[in-house]
């Protein structure tokens, strides 16, 4: 420690208040709902280096995002154009700044007595910044060229004053160059609010106590963070998430590979050089993505409780990767998609190996969490609403209501929305009805959605949206990934949640329905023919379709044969369960009175008999089995349709789930994704 | 001669206030009872008669105005006992309150659990999915019906919630602020099935838009709705059979009271008037606050106890409210008093991290039991209190007016071995450390309510109350750079002195989203609709007062909006919509800094308020204060900036009505200990109550500016 106990205690804490602050006035003066409603927004402190050192409660990957646009000025700009007190700059370049075009970074020098003493920045989620196609996703694009063009770092405040030249540059490409501006300005009052609650502290105690007390927050951190790695053993463990990108007529499925290395010297090396190469556009992204992913993982699963400091982190994870793979892309190879694509799937693949690495000791496991909430699927839509405005709008709710992954002892949580914006919350009904031309016919857990483990992974939800007092069709990007394949996995042996699913219901007849006085529950009492969309699908919502959307449940952690069969009697009474996946995927059997516990006791014996028949014996080298102690493993297939009720992988066929169950006692080990010996037409594997 | 009384019903104690016609102020406390609270409450008032020589029931008798802050919805809330309510909503949405908007999973966390995963959960439903029915019925955002209300299905719903065993019901339909009849035919039906149920509608309750927090807001009215009548009955009927005729009258989350009859139906409107309290006593000094101190109408509330630390905020005479709070996970739409809290107490624990062995004070409290080690009450692990009492802050023999002896040795001994030898340095150093950290987070925490919304502290003065407030408020005042810190001469049952002064309040607010043109809109019409829902609303507390107008607006697509008040006068006149664009705009940069607004992106206006003020006569004369002549000072060595210092001690009791006194110095009363520093100075003012002046500060008081 540089500084005296107590001094470090007040300033650490006066630093993360100010952060707080700087976000608060973010999400207050912007007008973009992805930032508002998301929190998909954040700031950062930084040292002199560039090194992140405190951020905001907001989307960590904004974090990053100020992180590598500070460390570019300052490795690029020095002599020219040089950057001085009040001077602000302005990026979003996939492959140096930001994670992908759509997410807007700015940060500014803070100067002391004539030195740099640090720097702070902020990030700001855009529902536009131009290219082709409205939204943030070219959907078609074959080259960054045919997506949003990215700009590296601009000088757009100087000495304190907006260039109106190079605001109407920034601005004009949008198709929405008022929020475009407004946001602008939130960034502006962000970096100033954060400039001058440093200036004060600067002020009172000097450059000299700033310094210190930066360079011991993230030391404070990384005690924490290594002391909890001593308590797990040194090992290897590899977690793969596979991404399904529909392309015109086929699609192409690409791997982000997790080897994690935790060695003795209380490191962590994170290798993802074995990824997939990169796509031509849309779903890669660059190596801010791939930082952000990294960070977004390990500062939830094993930075709890401490500073938001994504610093200390990154002292303790070593990040190999290949330039040229999906997950670190090189130009011209599109990213406009990355948070939700690429960077995401990292975060996932990151989060599952951290949880393998967890579990492997009982002073650690209950913080290890299975897969949550799979690409976060997003609905974009545009048009005239009922007012005769033009609007373009993202339906963020879709996205921020997908389940939790289940933990030991903590089943996930229900319609709980992204892991990286713990603070999100999707828009009323009410708001979005009056915002655009839409009614919801229905808003709700989806039953059966969450991933069976012995904890259960959290809920999604399911939507069904008609156009509502407008003739004009609405124009519609549907982008969520995880159609094809599971996207939450289980970990430990549970088993993934449901795949995402966009239907729309052609020429349903709702508008007669509803004139007769009734109201549909359910898809089955919809008209019209259904026409399931691919992950990633270009469309106009007539008046007379239906939108149904189904988000991802969490993933389970633990054999689902291990849930308390009073756990499943609560599910069913609530609706989370059907009676069918109680009987066949838990075992559990209930009479009038409640749970028959002879009967289930042996429905599960009888289901795990069956899951130990057919198998090979697949060697050693597991940690023992927590049910029996054998360290011996069976390996069993199974097509990923039998994974759950509502794993419904459209166009996979190339993919089977390997099962690895405990050869003495037939306890489910581990759940995993692969492609099988026989390749598909439908879909090809990078 | 009659009395006013206020009553403040907290976790360990319930305080009384009696005021007299002569202005003379009385106040006491009893031990609160949590399984009958009317009963702490008469202990109370027996107490405080006893200090003028009355009987509970010859004060009560005499009494012209009771007002009280209850506890009693806010406990049923967190213990969940609640009636069994069935919830009625428009089909399709009825998991509207489990899924909270998501966020319900993180509202409202403590700062220590924010980046905790394992703590993030969403509430425990107040209503299970089994007692929730969908209404066949829509409306859509212009308030046109899509479909009709079917009666038949929802009467078949009522009957089964009643045969479920359901004796309250919350009924919250989507876009029913702009077509309150279906609510209101699904009220009918619910009333016809079951005569005596309570039943809440939410176009009536909370006419807003945004369905997860309406139907929280009805679905608590609902469920907490039974018991809290039971509960005001059961003390209407207690204080009636001791001799009260006046009405009681129920501290509200707006800062005002409300008859016990309107109240009861509303109890939503109680969960937040226990810390509210104070703030509204902070509201009521500065209306009497000598005008020589410039900053008496803005006022930095802070109550510090013994395990929280509060914060409330008066800007311009007006305290901040803020349109929603949050309740056990749950979103209220309910515009209240803002106070934001911390885990900083008394009780506080200190401790050494054992990773890094940085000091650390709190989340975690002993609270009251078993509390700090000096109690001498099973304690071990040492607080802020036991650092006080080491520094010398606090007298061991004076603490609870001396009816609670304080053990110092055992405080050092603590203090030693768990935070002194790990960091190899002095006890008192430690204690120290303990006391400059807790002040520390103190400021933090008043940054968030004044600097991040736009204000100033120096253009503020703190007031300090609670038991540690005026010890610790020296401090944070220094860190903040206030000129003033004021010391309430009852700081220490400040919250029900302010319930005693605080006047009849009836708030209306509705609805009606709109881009905001340069003519027409809702603007008029909308405030007109409320004057009339006001009048019917409350007619049960007779009408005039004061009234104010607000309306909410911000820029297309923001989620976060600026209230921008309205003069009636305003609505007749040409160019209406100009004036509050401008005034809007006004206000925004002074919150968000110069050129952050931007008409060009639209102005919408969201939600209209109408605020009916019904003040009391303020007559109370000044109280007499010529106590024995001053100097009887003792002095006793106060740890200060690193050095034992010998500090005068002054008696509260013995200071007179004129006096100034420069800092270092302590002032011990009965139930407080005001802790003045170097380069302060600590005067009287008229008004009995203390003000203590920062290196800085202009001359507060009339003995100060005679000083000088």
């Amino acid at each position: 420690m540089r500084t005296d106990s107590a001094d470090f205690e007040i300033f650490r804490h006066r630093i993360s208040t100010i952060a707080d602050e700087g976000s608060a006035v973010l999400a207050m003066v912007s007008s973009s709902p992805v930032a508002s409603e998301a929190n998909d927004c954040n700031v950062a402190i930084m040292d002199a280096t560039g090194a992140a050192v405190a951020i905001g409660p907001g989307l960590n990957s904004h974090g990053t995002a100020c992180m590598m646009t500070a460390r570019y000025v300052a490795s690029n700009y020095a002599d020219n154009p040089g950057f001085g007190a009040g001077d602000m700059f302005i990026a979003n370049d996939p492959y140096h700044c930001s994670p992908h075009q759509t997410c807007l970074a700015m940060v500014t020098p803070i100067m002391w007595e004539g030195e740099l003493v640090a720097w702070v920045g902020a990030g700001i989620h855009l529902s536009d910044m131009g290219g082709p196609v409205p939204g943030q996703v070219s959907v078609g694009a074959q080259s960054i060229f045919q997506e949003a063009l990215p700009f590296l770092p601009i000088r757009i405040v100087e000495g304190g004053k907006m260039r109106r030249d190079l605001e109407v540059e920034v601005v004009r490409r949008s198709r929405i160059p008022n929020q475009v501006s407004l946001d602008l300005r939130a960034l502006i009052a962000a970096c100033n609010r954060l400039g001058s609650r440093l200036e004060e502290l600067l002020r009172a105690r000097g450059a000299a106590v700033l310094t210190a007390v930066l360079a011991d927050t993230a030391a404070y951190a990384r005690a924490h963070l290594n002391q909890r790695l001593e308590s797990v053993p040194d090992g290897v463990w590899e977690s793969s998430v596979w991404l399904d990108y529909p392309e015109a007529d086929r699609t192409t499925f690409y791997e982000c590979r997790v080897r994690l290395t935790k060695t003795a010297g209380r490191r962590l090396l994170i290798d993802l050089s074995e990824s997939s190469p990169q796509a031509p556009a849309v779903i890669n992204c660059g190596e801010p993505g791939l930082i952000a992913g990294v960070l977004g993982a390990a500062m939830t699963t094993l930075g709890y409780g401490l500073p938001l400091c994504p610093e200390a982190i990154l002292q303790v994870c070593e990040i190999r990767s290949t330039p040229g793979t999906f997950v670190h892309a090189t130009w011209p190879a599109g990213c406009s998609k990355a948070t939700t694509a690429a960077s995401h799937a990292v975060r996932e693949a990151v989060n599952l190996a951290l949880g393998k690495m967890l579990l492997a000791s009982p002073a650690t496991e209950t913080r290890a969490m299975a897969g949550c909430g799979g690409f976060l699927p997003v609905v974009d839509i545009d048009g005239t609403n009922q007012r005769g405005e033009r609007f373009a709008a993202p339906l963020l709710d879709v996205a921020l209501s997908v389940g939790y992954g289940g933990m030991i002892g903590k089943d996930g949580i229900d319609a709980a929305g992204s892991l990286g914006s713990p603070f999100a919350s999707i828009a009323n009904v009410e708001a979005y009805e009056y915002r655009y031309p839409i009614l919801y016919l229905w808003r709700a857990h989806q039953p059966d959605s969450g991933g069976l483990g012995r904890y259960r992974g959290g809920r999604g939800v399911r939507m069904a949206i008609v156009p509502h007092r407008t003739d004009a069709p609405l124009a519609m990007v549907a982008h969520g990934l995880g159609t094809s394949l599971p996207s939450s996995l289980g970990l430990g042996g549970g088993q993934p949640g449901a795949t995402t699913e966009f239907v729309v219901r052609r020429d349903s007849g709702t508008a007669e329905v509803l004139a007769g006085g009734r109201i549909p529950r359910r898809e089955e009492e919809l008209g019209g023919a259904p026409e399931t969309l691919p992950g990633l699908a270009r469309t106009a919502l007539q008046r007379r379709d239906v939108l149904l959307l189904r988000n991802n449940g969490g993933g389970g952690i633990g054999d689902p044969l291990d849930r308390e069969p009073q756990d499943v009697l609560h599910d069913l009474t609530i609706g989370a369960v059907s009676a069918g996946s109680a009987r066949d995927d838990y075992g559990v059997v209930t009479t009038a009175g409640g749970i028959d516990p002879a009967a289930t006791d042996a429905r599960r014996t009888k289901l795990r008999a069956e899951r130990a028949a057919p198998g090979s014996v697949v060697g050693d080298g597991a940690a023992a089995c927590a049910g029996c102690g054998s360290a011996s493993l069976r390996e069993r297939t199974m097509s990923l349709g039998a994974l759950g009720q509502l794993v419904v992988p459209h166009g996979a066929a190339s993919f089977e789930a390997s099962i690895l169950l405990c050869a003495s006692c037939g306890r489910q080990r581990d759940v995993r994704l692969r492609e099988s010996a026989s390749s598909g037409p439908a879909g090809t594997a990078r | 001669m009659t009395f006013s009384i206020g009553i403040d019903i907290g976790g360990t104690f319930t305080d009384c206030v009696v005021r007299a016609a002569s202005g003379e102020v009385i106040f006491d406390k009893a031990f609160t009872t949590p399984a009958d609270l009317a009963e702490g409450v008469v202990d109370a008032v027996t107490n405080a008669a006893a200090r003028r020589g009355m009987t509970a029931e010859s004060l009560l008798s005499q009494t012209a105005a009771f007002k009280i802050g209850t506890t009693s919805p806010v406990n049923r809330l967190i213990n969940r006992k609640g009636a069994r309510t069935g919830l009625l909503i428009t089909v399709g949405h009825e998991d509207a309150l489990l899924i909270g908007r998501v966020r319900q999973k993180t509202d409202g966390l403590a700062e220590g659990e924010r980046s905790d995963i394992r703590a993030w959960r969403k509430a425990e439903p107040i209503i299970p999915s089994d007692l929730t029915r969908g209404v066949i019925e829509r409306v859509d955002s212009f308030g046109d019906v899509v479909v009709p209300l079917d009666e038949a299905s929802t009467r078949a719903s009522a009957r089964e919630l009643v045969a479920a065993g359901c004796t309250a019901f919350a009924v919250c339909l989507l876009w029913s602020f702009l077509h309150p009849a279906h609510e209101q035919r699904v009220r009918a039906i619910c009333l016809e099935e079951a005569p005596e149920a309570f039943v809440t509608i939410s176009s009536d309750i909370a006419p807003l838009l945004g369905e997860y927090e309406r139907c929280a807001t009805t679905a608590l009215n609902s469920y907490l709705g039974p018991g809290t009548a039971a509960d005001l009955r059961s003390l209407d009927t207690r204080l009636k059979a001791l001799g009260l005729k006046a009405d009681v009258l129920l501290m509200q989350s707006t800062g005002g009271v409300v008859d016990a009859g309107f109240a009861q139906r509303r109890p939503v409107y109680m969960l937040s008037s226990g810390p509210v309290g104070g703030v509204a006593a902070s509201r009521t000094m500065s209306e009497r606050l000598d005008p020589s101190i410039h900053t008496q109408r803005n006022l930095i509330a802070t109550d510090m106890g013994g395990t929280s630390f509060d914060v409330g905020v008066i800007a311009d005479g007006k305290p901040i409210e803020t349109p929603v709070s949050i309740h056990n996970r749950y979103r209220i739409l309910v515009s209240a008093i803002e106070v934001i809290s911390i885990g900083a107490g008394g009780g506080s624990i200190a401790a050494i991290e054992p990773v890094t062995g940085v000091l650390q004070v709190g989340p975690s409290s002993a609270g009251s039991v078993p509390g700090p080690v000096c109690y001498r009450l099973g304690g071990t692990e040492p607080t802020v209190t036991d650092a006080n009492l080491v520094l010398g802050r606090l007298s061991p023999d004076r603490f609870f007016a001396g009816r609670h002896a304080l053990d110092v040795e055992a405080a050092r001994a603590a203090i030693a071995s768990k935070l002194a030898a790990p960091l190899g340095v002095t006890v008192e150093q430690a204690a120290e450390a303990t006391v400059r950290i807790v002040e520390s987070r103190m400021a933090d925490l008043i940054r968030r309510l004044t600097v991040e919304r736009g204000f100033d502290p120096r253009s503020f003065s703190v007031v300090a109350y609670g038991g540690g407030g005026p010890l610790h408020a020296g401090a944070y005042a220094v860190d903040l750079g206030v000129p003033f810190v004021l010391v309430p001469v009852a700081a220490s049952t400040f919250s029900a002195w302010g319930i005693a002064h605080s006047p009849i309040v009836h708030d209306a607010a509705i609805s009606a989203p709109a881009i905001l043109g340069e003519e027409g809109g809702p603007v008029r019409a909308t405030f007109a609709r409320l004057a009339e829902a006001k009048s019917a609303k409350s007619a049960t507390s007779g009408n005039g007062g004061v009234s104010a107008l607000y309306v909410d607006m911000r820029y297309r697509y923001q989620m976060h909006e600026v209230r921008v008040p309205v003069q009636a006068s305003e609505l007749g006149a040409p160019g209406l919509n100009r004036v509050l664009m401008d005034r809007f705009e006004q206000l925004y940069e002074q919150r968000f800094g110069a050129g952050t607004a931007l008409r060009a992106a639209g102005v919408e206006v969201t939600t209209f308020r109408h605020i009916t003020t019904v003040g009391f006569e303020w007559n109370e004369s000044a109280p007499s204060l010529d106590g024995p002549p001053a100097g009887s000072a003792t002095r006793r060595p106060v740890f200060l900036d690193g050095a034992w210092q010998n500090l005068p001690v002054i008696r509260l009791e013995s200071i007179p009505a004129t006096w100034a006194q420069a800092g270092p110095c302590m002032v011990e009363g009965d139930l407080m200990t005001i802790f003045v520093r170097d380069r302060q100075t600590i005067v009287r003012l008229p008004s009995g109550d203390f003000a203590i002046t920062l290196d800085g500060g202009s001359p507060s008081g009339r003995s100060a500016a005679e000083d000088n």
